[in-house]
């Protein structure tokens, strides 16, 4: 039985001989066709139909040969193919295609934590390894460090996450800020390693970044010019002692405030990460809609706010944890807490803190434990639909509001609710808005389209872009970009990938 | 592929006349063809999943369409994490499940993991007097919003029942209706069509897109699920 979408522009016939080369290569077993088998792949949960992000097949490739030899039979064909790590870009388009009709490359076989160095504090690992395998070699040997993950807990890897530029929540939580080298299969097939990697023996390749010359890391992420097989990372020393803290404001301009206040306090190294949150988007983890409402559309605010004072919930809260000796703590503890009860927020610690699912919850994914709370999110509605709303801003009082209320407005306007996050940078934020949607719903899915759209352009207007989107508005995320840059990303693509199979799509770029 | 907005009776006469329609066309030569692919599986087992809450409803509904023969097992687990684990450790079983939408997300990366073949998804929301299905279909299951329409015509509320295929469509035999038990509740009738997918008794049926049974199905949902059939073969 068939897959009913092709490769664009390929025939039948000339498919059915690159599926007997891909078999060839890869053994029959790590080459799937069927529709039975691709289904597992074509699971997404933004608000698109699948059909525009069916994927041909799927090719497991086992090791950088694999990869190299999938590259030479993709040109021979012109045949497209989709890269994956793990394919758990959940809320972005999971391991779905950017376009219909592309071979996707599924690099979970490639699952080798290569090294890990506890005195440095790296690793180097495939793109399959996951943060729970990660995390588990870490726990099973004791290491003295701890692996930085993002909100989908052990699902996702290191590879894919860094690469589409996620965030965690210890000190290694900008992910692109700490990794450290690459290898990467170009599409004629060769292999470059980035860095000190590309001398001899490479002793400094996870531990200096920057190599001689042109830094070119940053062409492989978010990109389709190379397929990376091999990534170095920053780990966090693991601290003599921790302690976390949180606030509640119960107004967006004191956690305005209160969000500036968090960037002073990373600027002057007292903290080292921390994340602010509306109350709902701690609500939809562990509560249904109909908990709340059950009328249509967004949930009223007042029914909101009421909730949240019955249940003690403050509207917005942030969390953070100390790290450093018990004094180091004792110190940044006071500080934070004056600095924070300044912007008008009430902190809480310790009890307090623990009886909070949500803290608890933060506490896990700031100390090396991954969880897979937030899943429940999907929960919420139900339905299916998730997409992660995601433009990036600086982190001053003036412009979190700006953007926290102009996005709450046209998720309202669309008749959703804007549970929104805010991961603090030092001077940025990304601010991150699931728009939950009905996918059983047709005229939903078209209004969580509509409404997605609106934001991204909103967004864009005021200055904010998107620092990340889900494959079904890549290339609109990419128009609000200049098109000089767009241009760049072109004759770049033209150049390391002529024939356009790496890819095609992915942020908008094509050949 | 069609569209259809019914009352109940349009929707019993219609698919009773579309069936003899396409047993009438000169296509139904490749029946054979299509329908040798979806011969019965050598399945071990069949195994029915669950991630916390009891669905005793969909359950019968698996156990009544089973024959009996069929070794049935029943798998609860009551972490999330316990789930893409546990795909790969029954090879060549036929696992049948209906779960919440975060544990489902979780199993499809199970299935991937493991090779294993999806037959067949859905997603079921519901509330007061409305339900909504929106199927993934297969060869293996091509259809099965149709054959779930004719469950939840039997039923008083309003439905929204969308399939979508990732094959090409094979011509059908004209035999979209069959006699069905009278079913308590649609989790039962669903659970019984899923257990026809997982046996390897289907046979392909007319995709529709969209079905619509009684009035408007629009309505904000309080109960949500999905539900599957898939296959882990033996490697």
């Amino acid at each position: 039985m068939t897959n009913s979408v092709l490769p664009k522009g390929v025939s039948k016939e000339a498919f059915d001989k690159a599926i007997g080369e891909y078999k060839e290569a890869l053994g029959n077993e790590n080459v799937l066709v069927a529709p039975e088998k691709i289904a597992p792949y074509s699971k997404i949960m933004i608000p698109a139909e699948n059909s525009q992000h069916q994927p041909s097949g799927a090719l497991l490739a086992r090791s950088v040969k694999d990869v190299q030899e999938v590259l030479g039979i993709c040109n021979k064909y012109r045949i497209p193919v989709w890269p994956i790590s793990t394919g758990r870009n959940f809320g972005y388009g999971t391991a779905a295609p950017a376009t219909p009709g592309q071979m996707v490359l599924d690099m979970r076989g490639m699952n080798k934590i290569i090294e890990i160095d506890p005195v440095l504090c790296t690793a180097l690992v495939e793109p399959g390894v996951t943060y729970k395998e990660l995390v588990d070699y870490i726990n099973e040997r004791n290491l003295d460090v701890w692996a930085s993950f993002p909100s989908s807990g052990g699902l996702a890897g290191p590879v894919g996450n860094t690469l589409d530029r996620g965030v965690g929540y210890n000190r290694a939580g900008e992910h692109f800020s700490n990794f450290c080298g690459l290898e990467v299969v170009l599409a004629n097939g060769e292999v470059v390693r980035t860095g000190m990697g590309s001398i001899g023996k490479g002793e400094t390749w996870q531990s200096y970044r920057w190599g001689y010359g042109p830094w070119v890391d940053g062409l492989f992420s978010q990109s389709n010019l190379g397929v990376v097989t091999k990534m170095g990372l920053w780990l966090m020393k693991k601290p003599p002692h921790y302690e976390s803290f949180g606030v509640g404001w119960n107004d967006v301009e004191s956690m305005a405030k209160g969000v500036e206040m968090a960037s002073r306090m990373r600027l002057s190294a007292v903290m080292e990460n921390g994340v602010v949150g509306s109350a709902l988007y701690g609500v939809i983890s562990t509560k249904k809609r109909s908990d709340i409402y059950d009328g249509p559309g967004a949930i009223p605010d007042a029914v909101l706010a009421k909730y949240y004072k019955d249940h003690g919930i403050p509207q917005f809260a942030l969390f953070s944890t100390l790290y450093g000796t018990k004094e180091q703590v004792a110190v940044n503890l006071k500080i934070c807490r004056e600095a924070f009860e300044s912007t008008g927020g009430f902190v809480f610690t310790g009890e307090a803190f623990n009886a909070s699912p949500d803290a608890r919850h933060w506490q896990r994914m700031m100390t090396g434990r991954p969880e897979l709370h937030e899943f429940g999110n999907y929960n919420f509605i139900g339905g299916g639909g998730s997409a992660w709303f995601a433009p990036a801003l600086p982190a001053r009082a003036y412009d979190v509001v700006r953007c926290y209320n102009a996005t709450k407005e046209i998720f309202n306007k669309h008749g959703f609710n804007c549970p929104i996050g805010f991961l603090l940078g030092v001077r940025h934020l990304e601010q991150v808005a699931d728009l939950l949607f009905d996918r059983t719903n047709p005229e939903e899915t078209q209004r969580a389209h509509a409404c997605f759209k609106e934001a991204l352009e909103a967004n864009a207007k005021l200055g904010y872009g998107c620092y990340r989107t889900n494959i079904a508005f890549m290339d609109l995320a990419a128009k609000t970009y200049s098109k000089e840059l767009r241009n760049l990303n072109k004759r770049l693509k033209r150049s390391l990938d002529p024939n356009g199979i790496i890819a095609p799509g992915k942020s908008g770029i094509y050949i | 592929m069609t569209s259809f907005h019914l009352s109940r009776r349009e929707f019993l006469s219609r698919s009773t006349a579309l069936g003899a329609t396409i047993a009438l066309n000169p296509l139904s030569g490749l029946l054979n063809q299509a329908e040798a692919m979806l011969l019965p599986r050598s399945i071990s087992s069949l195994q029915i999943l669950r991630l916390g809450e009891a669905h005793a409803e969909f359950d019968n509904g698996i156990r009544l369409a089973a024959s009996a023969a069929t070794k049935i097992r029943e798998l609860r687990f009551n972490r999330l994490d316990q789930l893409e684990s546990h795909v790969g450790k029954h090879p060549g079983s036929v696992i049948i499940g209906i779960m919440n939408d975060g544990a489902f997300t979780d199993f499809n990366e199970g299935l991937r993991l493991r090779k294993a073949d999806l037959l067949c998804s859905g997603s079921h929301v519901g509330g007061k007097d409305f339900t909504r299905h929106y199927f993934q279909s297969t060869a293996a299951s091509q259809g099965i919003g149709s054959a779930f329409a004719q469950v939840i015509s039997q039923r008083a509320e309003s439905s929204l029942i969308r399939e979508s295929s990732f094959h090409e469509v094979l011509p059908t035999s004209g035999e979209n209706m069959r006699a069905l038990p009278s079913f308590t509740s649609w989790e039962q009738g669903l659970g019984y069509q899923l257990s026809q997918i997982g046996s390897g008794n289907w046979r392909p049926r007319t995709v529709r897109t969209s079905t619509l049974l009684g009035p408007d199905a629009h309505s904000t949902s309080t109960t949500t699920h999905f539900s599957f059939v898939s296959f882990v073969a033996r490697i």
